[in-house]
């Protein structure tokens, strides 16, 4: 009966031995057939798999993880897997986009009643702004849209997104994303901003309704995750109106332009140059 | 692992669970290689080994919160990730050890380049498909990943002794495997197969 550590032999073969030991194994390596058999396996096992690269990513499986990820996340954060994780950051973005969505919803429904009384324009822009707040909105908060009877499933969020110019949704969405607007949009959703208290006083943290800093962690985040500069400094946009509070994101002639909420009314700002869309005077 | 790879991952983790989402996407560059090689060893194919990465992933985005620091990230990484991939395989009810689809059928227009695509000898691939999912794991790991042994047992929850036990033994197996396919003395990489 064959009474040699096989293991030991094993770890010969892979160099794992001390002197002492390597020097007992090689005895019994050529004198006992078992451990001569076993020491070639060992060697034979090793010397296929030492061969083996290892493995990487090509450039593009790296993008399509990247994105693939990205989307997922949005999704998470969005509340639309059922297992959906309080993700760092994403309680407090799940808040924010219940308040200002809220409060934005309020605004343009209101504002689609108003409207006739600032020019007589009856559709067009006006429910441009109210599509794309709806949609928007549908994307955000599902359980608000069901009440509005607006259709929530997956394909809203990447169609805002689409709208928005960015090829997905992104790991940090923004507050709302408005879509493509004209100038005039914009003009006409600062009215709602400016007059009607409701929304001025809809906090857009329900942890911190009093803070009036234009949330630099989340516009970082989002920053980071379009891979797209937003220049505007915090610095510099604190200087306005005591800081504007940033709520969300749209397209003007397929440039991204933020969107602040301010004491005064909106106010936008292109995203790449951080010139002022809004207002013009 | 190196300890300041492990440091750095500490904190990118902190600052991730802090909100930083940056953190998270470094976490990511900094494994997902590693990941991939892991899942393709397991998977045997990129598309599935690729799925399996962005699951791994998100299920680390979701759970961050469930890693206590016992461990290096890299160790529950990894764990994840070969939960993940052998999960997949037994919902794509494939083992790791079922054999590729044959190379030559011309049904699949994949199938040629099966081998090419995980990099690895056809006899090899054979012989790692005979072993059993506990050895298949251990070769993995410690052999194609050359992950300490240590972290090896931490991964798959088992004493080093125990990984040790499976890395000889899953050796011995694939060398009996290997010499079934090949009656005639091992060729080495680059003969010519002619
Ligand atoms: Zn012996």
């Amino acid at each position: 009966m064959h009474n040699h550590d096989l293991d030991l032999v094993a770890a010969r073969a892979e160099g794992s031995v001390s002197p002492a030991d390597a020097t007992l194994v090689d005895e019994w390596i050529s004198t006992c057939a078992e451990c001569s058999q076993e020491f070639e396996s060992q060697q034979l096992a090793l010397d296929s798999l030492r061969l083996v690269e290892p493995a990487a990513l090509s450039d593009i499986e790296r993008a399509r993880l990247h994105r693939g990820v990205r989307e997922a996340i949005a999704e998470v954060q969005l509340g639309k897997s059922p297992q959906a994780h309080p993700a760092p950051a994403g309680g407090r973005w799940l808040k924010l986009l219940a308040g200002s969505a809220a409060a934005i919803l309020v605004l343009v429904v209101a504002f689609g009643v108003v409207l006739p009384s600032f020019g007589g324009r009856d559709t067009t822009s006006a429910d441009l702004a109210l599509e794309a707040t709806q949609t928007s909105v549908a994307a955000a908060t599902p359980a608000p849209s069901a009440a509005f009877g607006i259709n929530d499933d997956a394909t809203v969020a990447e169609a805002a997104a689409d709208a928005a110019g960015m090829d997905s949704m992104v790991g940090a969405p923004p507050l709302l994303q408005l879509g493509e607007l004209t100038p005039e949009d914009l003009a006409n959703l600062s009215i709602p901003i400016e007059d009607f208290g409701l929304a001025r006083a809809t906090p857009l943290d329900q942890d911190e309704p009093t803070r009036q800093a234009p949330l630099p962690a989340d516009r970082e985040a989002y920053r980071q995750a379009i891979e797209q500069p937003l220049t505007c400094s915090e610095e510099g946009l604190s200087l306005i109106d005591g800081g504007p509070i940033w709520f969300g994101i749209a397209t003007i002639d397929g440039r991204l332009i933020e969107l602040f909420r301010s004491e005064t009314g909106l106010i936008a700002l292109e995203a790449s140059t951080c010139v002022l869309v809004f207002p013009t005077d | 692992m190196t300890a300041s790879r492990a440091d750095e991952d500490s904190r990118l983790v902190e600052r991730f669970l802090d909100g930083n989402l940056q953190a998270f996407n470094e976490l990511m560059a900094a494994h997902e290689d590693r990941v991939f090689g892991i899942c393709l060893r397991v998977m045997r194919d990129r598309e599935l080994a690729l799925d399996a990465v962005q699951e791994t992933f998100i299920t680390v985005y979701r759970k961050a919160d469930k890693f206590t620091g016992e461990s290096a990230f890299s160790t529950w990484l990894y764990r994840v990730a070969t939960n993940t991939c052998y999960d997949q395989l037994r919902k794509n009810k494939r083992r790791a050890a079922d054999p590729l689809p044959d190379a030559t059928d011309p049904a699949d227009p994949h199938s040629d380049a099966a081998f090419a695509a995980v990099e690895l000898r056809p006899d090899l691939q054979r012989a790692l498909a005979t072993l059993t999912p506990e050895f298949h794991k251990a070769i993995v790991l410690a052999d194609m990943e050359a992950l300490p042994l240590q972290q090896v047992a931490d991964i798959l929850g088992v004493p080093v002794g125990t990984v040790k036990s499976r890395v000889f033994r899953a050796r011995r197996q694939l060398a009996d495997a290997l010499r079934n396919q090949n009656p005639e003395p091992q060729r080495r990489n680059g003969d010519n197969d002619a």
